[in-house]
This record gives C-alpha cells, structure tokens and sequence, in this order.
C-alpha cells in the first residue's frame, strides 16, 4: 500500500511542479536553518568535553567588586590544593605578552602563549607527541609546543630538546609536543611556558605577585565523587579568611561552561535559532495553505478513493506520507544547503562546524525523526481537510464547504507576514546597531592612525624610532601608550583629590602614556593642555583627565587641580573630551593619563599619517624600522581597522540574520505566489465575466490585491508595537545606541509589500490577459 | 437484496429547504436491472448516493440484504460499501496520476488483497474489457469509450453484489454508449444487480424494470415490456 501512495506522491509532484517547488525549497530553507543550528548548538555544547573526566574540572572566579571576575590571585591555586582536601589538583594558566620566537634564520610573532603550571596535564587530557607530561614545564627555561608550531620552526626534524628564542634575549628548550587541540577548546593556546618564569619577569619588573594582585584564571581538578557544591561552600569565603580587607568570595563554574559563560553564545544561538523555526514555519505554512488550496483538485480522487472503499484512516495515512515525502525531498535538498554554506556561516563566525560533527548513529536516527515530525507538522492540517471531503459532493459535484479554510489560509498568511515583516525590522535593527558601534564617534580620529606594537623589545628604541620618524616628510606626530589602543582596562582604586568622599569606591581607568599623544590622537581639550616638555613637573605629576573623570571630582576641577594616582602627586594639567577607549558597548568611565618613566612601559608606538602621502609615510616608516630594529619585523595597523575589527564578527553576524529574514520574506513571497495562482485560477470565471461587462485590469488587479493588502496592512499593524517594544528593551543593552525611526517600519513594510505585490500581480496578470471567449465557452 | 421505506432526503441551506426524495419505498431484488429515470433535478442521483451509502437519507428505513443501514458509522458504510458495491459514473471518475492498471487495481487494495491475486483480478479485467494494451497508460490518454470500459472493470473487480450506474453512458457517443450497456448487461446476466440511472430510453430497455422519478418521489414503475406495473 505504501508503495503505491509513495508512487501517486511522486507523480503528484511531478505534475504540481511549482506548488512542488514552493514547498519542497520552502521546507529545505527551514530544514537546513535548524540543522545548522543544532550543529551549532552541539558544538557549542562539546567545548572542552574532550577532557578526560571533564565533569570533573573547574575553574575559580573571583566574586567581588568585579562579578565572576576569572583573574585570580597569584597564590591562590597552590593554596587551594594545600588546603581543600577534595581538590586534586590546582594550577594557574595566565595569557602573557606576543613575542618575537624564533630560531636561526626563522622567526615569527607569537601571539597565543600562555605560562601555566606544571600541573595544568594532570588536570586537562592533552596528547603528548614528544616529552612527557610529568618533565615538561618542571624547568624555568622549557617550552611545550603544539605540533603546528613545532612544526612551523623545525618541520618533521622532531623539536624536543631545540631551542628557540624569546624576542632575541631569552633561550628556552622545547621539552613537550603537543598534538593540537581540538577547534572546540576554550584554552586556545600555541606555546605553553613555565608559570614560574614568567612570574620571576613580573617580579624582576617590581611587581608584587601576592594576595592583592588578581591576574591568573585558577583551575582545579576535584577528586572522583567529590561535590562541586560542597567545595564551592567550603572555599566561598577562602579569601576573606585569609585576610580581613578581603572581600571577594570564591565560586566554582564548570570547566564545560567556560564557552557559555563568557562567550555569551546563547545570544546568537538564540536569534539563529528563531530565525531558523520562523523560515520553517513559513515553510510548513505554504505546505498547509498550497495543500488545502488544492483541496478542490484533489477532491475528486479522494472522492474515489473513498467510494472504492478507502476509510479516512487510509487516506490520513496517504496525504501524510506525501507530506512526509516532501519533507523528506526537503531534508535531502537541505543537506546539501548545509554543506554549501556551511563554509560561509563558519567564515562568518569564526567556528569550523560541519556534518561531520555529529556521530552517524545519533545523525541518522535523528534526520529520519525531524523529517518526519516536519512532514506529519506540515501535512496533519491538510491531511485533515482532504480526507474530510464527502465523497457524495465530489461525486456529483457540489461546491464543498470552503471558507472556513479559506479564512484559515488568510490567517496563516498573516502569520507568514508578521513573521517577515517582524524579521526585517528587527534585523535591520541589529545591523544598524551593529555598524552604529562600528561607525560612532569615538572622540578622536582615527583616519590615518597607524598603531605600531613595540612589545616587550621595542620600548627602548622608542625614542629614536620617534626622533628618525619626525624628522622626515608624510608624519605628522607620534606618540606612545602602555596600553594597545583602541582599548585599554587597567584601573585603579588610588586617585584622591581635596575634597574626595573616601567613601565612595572609585576606580579610574589609567593608561601610561608618551609626550605628545593627545595631539596625535587628535584628542579634544576641553580645558588646558597635553603633556609637554616645556613643564618639567608634567613627567612626574602632570596628568591629563576626561571629563567623566571631571565631572565625578566636582565642578572647581581645572587645570591646576591637585590629584594624586598610585602614589603619583601633582597637578591635572588638561581635561579632554571623553573619548571611547573601551568598546562601546560600555559607557565611558572616568580617566587618567600620566607620562610614562620609564620605558620598559612603552608596549606600543602611535603615528599620525599625513594623509595626502600615507604610502611615502608607510615607507619611511619601515625603512626607519628596519635601520633601528632590524632583528625585528614590523607590525602595524590603522586604528580604523582595529576598531572595525573588534565588531566584524558582530557585524558580520548581524549582515547573515539581515540576510535570512530577506530570505524568509521571499519564501513566503513564494507561498503568496503559488496560493495566488489558485486565487486567480478559481476565480477566472468571475473575472471573464466582469471582463465581459466591462472591468479593466486595473480593477480586477486591484480585487485580488485586496485581499492581500489586507493581510499585509493586519500583519503590520500586529507586529509593529511587539516588535518596536522587543526591539527597544534589546537596545537598552547599549549605551550608546541608535534610535528605531519610523522609516525601519516604513523600509520593511515597503519591502514586504513589494514581494506581495510582486507575487500576486504575476498571477493576476495571467488571470486577467486570459480571453473571456476561451474562459466562458 | 434491497429494500427502502419512507426514504427522505432533505437539503437545508441557511435560507432554503430542498426536499430531494419524498416517500420513496422500493424494493429491488438479487439479480434485478434497475433504471432510473427522470428529469434533471429529480432526485436520481440522490437516490442513486443512498443506495450506494455514499449518502445518508434524513428519514426512512433502508436494508441491503436485510441489514439496516441508516444507524450504521462511517467505517461499518465503508466496509459494505468496499465489498458489495460497485460504482461506474458518468464522468468515469478515474484518478489521473493512476494508470489504467493502478485504477482498477484501487478497490483491492482496500481490501487488503496480496499483491499476486490484485495482479490475476485486475489482469481479468483488464482482459475481459479488451484494454490490456493499454494497461500502463494513464487516463488523460484514452478516448472517452476506453475511459468508462477501465471504469467499469474498476467497479466489478471486487465481484460486487451490487453495480450502481450514474448516467454510464452520458459522457459517450452511441457506439461507446451501446459497448458499455453490453457490458452491465451481462454482469447483470451473470447474476449482479445493476441500479443505473438514466436519460435515455434506449438504454432503460436494457434494464428489467424502470422507475421514474418526479420532484423527489417515485411517480411510475415499469416492467420493461409491460404498462403500469
């Protein structure tokens, strides 16, 4: 029996080619929507479930004036595992400074390296190709290598016990090869160092690595059967234990959440995924609506089937396993979307996703299930319809009950719009937003500024880099900073002022920085000056302020204002307009600069470019390099270009959802296309007829737009203020954000109606160009 | 084999009530050939729907083989219906996206037949109305003779008790009319009962006896032959 419903399916397809098509891609859009989200959902929900007894591995994080802050202090992992019995083990991994590696005549950047502790293999599962765990980082001067990196320096010659160089001054042998992580992997690492050697650089450079200072992620690994949360009570209150003025708690995330929890997928995961459900139900509406529309020309082999004994049973089970046979066309179809765009998406996120990742026994079971869920979904309602169908009034012909459905297609045409018209204005929104953060004044500008990293070598050639650079023609000023601009984080609860409320707790962003740098960066002074040298006090208490800063310390501040920052006392000698120097997601803080001493702080050098001779400059600039630092190759970036490098993928994210919904509007543009035919075909006698007593086109157009333009018009009107209120609370998450005009409504109803329209005149025109004399013979 | 009492069958719309048989009690025995006559809008049809339980009279009694049938469901009308009844319509009624084969082969496969005994019926059929070679072809693709001889086997291929025949030959010119009344009466001869409705008189001679219809009630019933029986 299911042969022969499977062999009438396919010839119906055959037959109904477009109302075929419309379904089939309709489905395959929705389908591959969700299978793409579901791979990214596994993936997502795989990182770092590679470790042996993953369960088991946990990380700290500080509870304090920063919330679930993973920079922990330094002695904190060793004290732990001293102390907390059902702790196995503790270790610290703690991202440092890019450096120059290299070996004779091969050298590169390095920019993913990380100190950790001897005992980071005892609590994660890492492959050992060469070395062995318990020896590899047990001496200061070791390094572990994954392969590709090991393989970049020696090839296939085998690395353990070569020795490569740190920024030209530092040696360390290779004492491990790693086989390279899994892509899903949350500690994205190339060169692992001992932590004890790069603790003894901070404590070379005067740092106190103690108690107070908060830097290193802290991981544990508990014993098998212990409790997360009974550890986590016990060490809760760890640090305010060991000392009074403490008051950050201690609490424990699971090592599997780490993607989760700071990556904050879910966002996006979230919005694919509607985007995903609303194509397939757009879909699985034009399978409902195209199918009961048919009902009129498929009535009559219901109608035999049933007078030639078939019960409505039989029948349900017919028309599903049709649906379920296009579905199962879909799900075909949508596999092979998956695999062609899957690249696209991964380009987009950044992620390396396939169908491959997904084991073939889970794969499988779980394609056959979908597919029939979304065929039974698709084909229930129609299933319904036509079986219900009285053979008696097929038989002889009469007119069968039918505006019930019709009203029934309607609504889900109002669906299928409020669906797009809601998907257009909202991603419009996120895009606008999204290249808003991108766009914005940042409050200064950032045209034809080159950010030059100095890193840990280049500091002490800063003043000759400076002096050379200036000298010649194409640059206009250059400046240096601490921090890598466009951003910078470090803070500080030090400042004071006559009259500040030590009560109240402040942090103020601080960044050390050159001679010279509000002109480069083109800063605007709202009162008094930059650093200059003509003021010999500015070097050691001079500082330039924002106006947020300003405006917390009151309105007698100026220039000339007493001020004092760790352990610096002076006098503010300029207030600048605020600018953004964290990512505009958060609001401006206050801030200060202040000149930097000494120059093992200079860590990047910023030049201004003349921009009618960029390219001169651009040469100047490396050949003035290449003569002071010719052991290390020069690295730039212009700052526009950072800046737009931190939202590319956001923006990049925000332009894929923009491009789904134009897409889920053209699906149901196709629906309205196919449904339209029937419209136009079932009423081609009533228009030959008008026709006939003298209707123009234009009328006949307008009466089967109509009912269209009404769905549209109940559409938008159901919409707008759910989406506008949605789309506002979501904007709320920015500070600095744009505002959602009536145009966005305007633009996307625009668009919708335009598809409509599109979709319905082709049909009409068909209808209405048809002669009355064929129609009415 | 078939007997109604008082049948009644009322269609109400919203603003009218159309009465379309009144009082119509008939009795048809095993092995009978009945024809229905009457002007359009009589109640042939209608009758004809009730008596092949593809519709339900509003009032009245109707028995096939003694068997009540007004207070039986959907699936009890169904399972008579599938096993007793064949039916062969003025437009044909064939399913377009079936071949000739898969068209006739419909009523078995609802009887739940293996495969190798729907194959010998149908190629029995298939045979006896000449239109083997065209067993493959669907029914877009056969003149309208051919169409109603593939509807024909389509309704004896179950052996059924009873054939009923709405206008068989109303869509046919009269050397494809004259073929297809050949064919019910020898089914008829081999000891089915046929219940054909009507227009032409030629044909209703074929027929053992006709009842003609007026406004829904039964006016006349002749013994083909004889006056006013």
């Amino acid at each position: 029996m299911l042969e022969t419903y499977l062999k009438v399916a396919l010839r119906n397809i055959a037959k109904y080619k477009l109302v075929s098509l419309i379904n089939i891609v309709g489905l395959a859009v929705g389908l591959a929507g969700c299978l793409v989200i579901a791979i990214w959902v596994l993936n997502e929900r795989s990182y770092d479930a590679f470790h042996e007894d993953a369960d088991g591995i946990q990380m700290v994080l500080a509870q304090g004036s920063f919330k679930n802050n993973p920079s922990t202090p330094f002695p904190l992992a060793e004290a732990l595992q001293a102390q907390v019995p059902e702790i196995e083990h503790a270790g610290r991994y703690m991202e440092i400074s890019d450096a120059l590696v290299g070996r004779p005549g091969r050298s590169f950047y390095e920019y993913d390296i990380y100190a950790v502790d001897p005992t980071f293999f005892d609590i994660f599962s890492y492959e050992f190709l060469e070395g062995a765990p318990d020896t590899a980082l047990r001496d200061m001067s070791s390094v572990v290598l994954t392969r590709s990196v090991a393989e970049k320096y020696f090839g296939q010659d085998g690395a353990l016990g070569q020795v490569l160089t740190w920024n030209r001054d530092r040696d360390f042998t290779v004492t491990g090869v790693l086989a390279d992580p899994p892509g899903n992997s949350t500690l994205g690492f190339d060169i692992l160092l001992p932590f004890a050697a790069e603790l003894k650089v901070l404590e070379d450079r005067g740092l106190n690595c103690g108690w107070g200072f908060y830097a290193p992620n802290t991981f544990v690994r508990l014993h098998a059967g212990a409790s997360r949360e009974a550890v986590e009570a016990k060490i809760s209150d760890f640090l305010i234990r060991r000392d009074e003025n403490e008051d950050a708690h201690l609490s424990l995330l699971p090592f599997c959440e780490r993607r989760a929890f700071f990556w904050n997928s879910g966002t996006y995961i979230l919005v694919f995924s509607s985007i995903a459900l609303f194509l397939l139900a757009i879909g699985g509406i034009n399978y409902v609506n195209l199918s009961t529309a048919r009902s009129a020309e498929r009535a009559t082999e219901i109608g035999i089937r049933k007078v030639s004994g078939a019960g409505r049973q039989d029948l349900v089970v017919q028309l599903l396993s049709e649906s379920v046979l296009q579905a199962s066309l879909a799900m075909a179809v949508a596999l092979a979307l998956v695999e062609a765009f899957l690249p696209l998406l991964n380009e987009n996120i950044s992620l390396d996703l396939s169908l491959g990742l997904v084991e073939p026994l889970i794969a499988i079971p779980a394609l056959l299930l979908l597919t029939l869920v979304v065929g039974v979904a698709a084909g229930a309602y129609p299933a319904f319809v036509l079986s219900s169908l009285r053979p008696v009034q097929v038989i002889s012909r009469r007119p069968q009950a039918g505006t019930g459905h019709a009203r029934l297609r309607r609504a889900l045409v109002v669906v299928q719009l409020i669906i797009a018209f809601s998907l257009i204005v909202g991603t419009q929104v996120i895009h606008g937003q999204m290249k808003h953060l991108v766009s914005m004044d940042i409050g200064y500008d950032r045209t034809d500024l080159l950010e030059v990293p100095l890193r840990q070598f280049g500091g002490a050639h800063y003043e000759t880099l400076k002096t050379e650079l200036l000298r010649g023609d194409g640059i206009l000023g250059v400046s240096a900073s601490a921090a890598r601009l466009p951003y910078f984080g470090w803070s500080t609860g030090t400042a004071n002022w006559t009259g500040r409320d030590l009560e109240q707790d402040l942090h103020v962003y601080i960044n050390l920085v050159d001679y010279d740098f509000v002109e480069t960066l083109k800063l605007d002074l709202v009162a008094g000056r930059g650093f200059s040298r003509e003021f010999p006090s500015d070097a050691n208490g001079g500082f330039v302020i924002n106006e947020q800063l300003a405006r917390i310390m009151g309105p007698e501040t100026a220039p000339g204002s007493r001020f004092e920052l760790e352990g610096r006392s002076g006098s503010i000698v300029g207030i600048v307009r605020d600018f953004h120097f964290q990512p505009a997601s958060r609001s401006i803080g206050p801030m200060a600069l202040y000149l930097a001493n000494d120059a093992s702080w200079i860590r990047s050098m910023l030049v201004r470019l003349d921009p009618a001779d960029r390219d001169g400059a651009l040469q100047r600039l490396a050949e003035t390099w290449g003569r002071i630092l010719p052991d290390f190759p020069l690295e730039h970036r212009f700052m526009d270009e950072k800046v737009a490098s931190v939202y590319w993928q956001t923006s990049r994210l925000g332009a894929l959802a923009a491009s789904f919904s134009v897409l889920a509007v053209a699906i149901a543009g196709l629906g309205m296309f196919g449904l339209a035919s029937f419209t136009a075909g079932r009423r081609t006698r009533e228009l030959a007829i008008r026709k006939v007593f003298g209707g123009s086109p234009m009328d006949m157009g307008l009466l089967l737009w109509t009912e269209y333009a009404g769905c549209l018009v109940t559409a938008c009107l159901i919409a707008t203020a759910p989406v506008y209120f949605g789309l506002q609370s979501w904007l709320q998450n920015f500070v600095y954000r744009i505002d959602i005009g009536i145009g966005i409504f305007l633009q996307a109803l625009a668009l919708v109606a335009g598809i409509t329209l599109l979709a319905v005149s082709w049909q009409t025109f068909e209808a209405v160009r048809r002669s009355p004399a064929a129609v009415l013979r | 084999m078939i007997r109604t009492t008082g049948l009644r069958k009322v269609y109400r719309t919203e603003e009218v009530e159309t009465t379309a048989l009144d009082n119509i009690n008939l009795e048809i025995d095993a092995g009978e050939f009945v024809a229905v006559m009457g002007p359009s809008g009589c109640g042939k049809t209608t009758l004809l729907n009730i008596l092949g339980l593809l519709d339900r009279p509003t009032r009245g009694s109707y028995l096939i083989d003694d068997r009540e049938t007004s207070d039986l469901g959907e699936r009890q009308l169904s399972a008579i219906r599938k096993t007793n009844i064949g039916f062969v319509f003025q437009s044909f009624n064939l399913i377009d996206e079936l071949t000739v084969f898969e068209n006739i082969e419909l009523p078995l496969l609802y009887l739940g037949l293996s495969r190798s005994e729907r194959r010998d019926r149908v190629m029995e059929q298939l045979e006896r109305f000449r239109i083997g070679p065209r067993r493959d072809h669907f029914p877009p693709q056969l003149s309208g003779g051919q169409q109603q001889r593939v509807a024909v086997a389509r309704a004896v291929v179950v052996r059924p008790k009873l054939i009923l025949a709405d206008e068989p030959t109303g869509n046919l010119d009269s050397v494809h009319g004259e073929e297809v009344m050949g064919m019910l009466t020898s089914l008829n001869e081999e000891g089915a009962t046929v219940v054909m409705v009507t227009h032409s008189q030629t044909y209703a001679e074929c027929a053992s006896r006709v009842i003609h219809l007026f406004d829904g009630k039964i006016i006349t019933e002749n013994l083909v032959g004889m006056n006013n029986a």
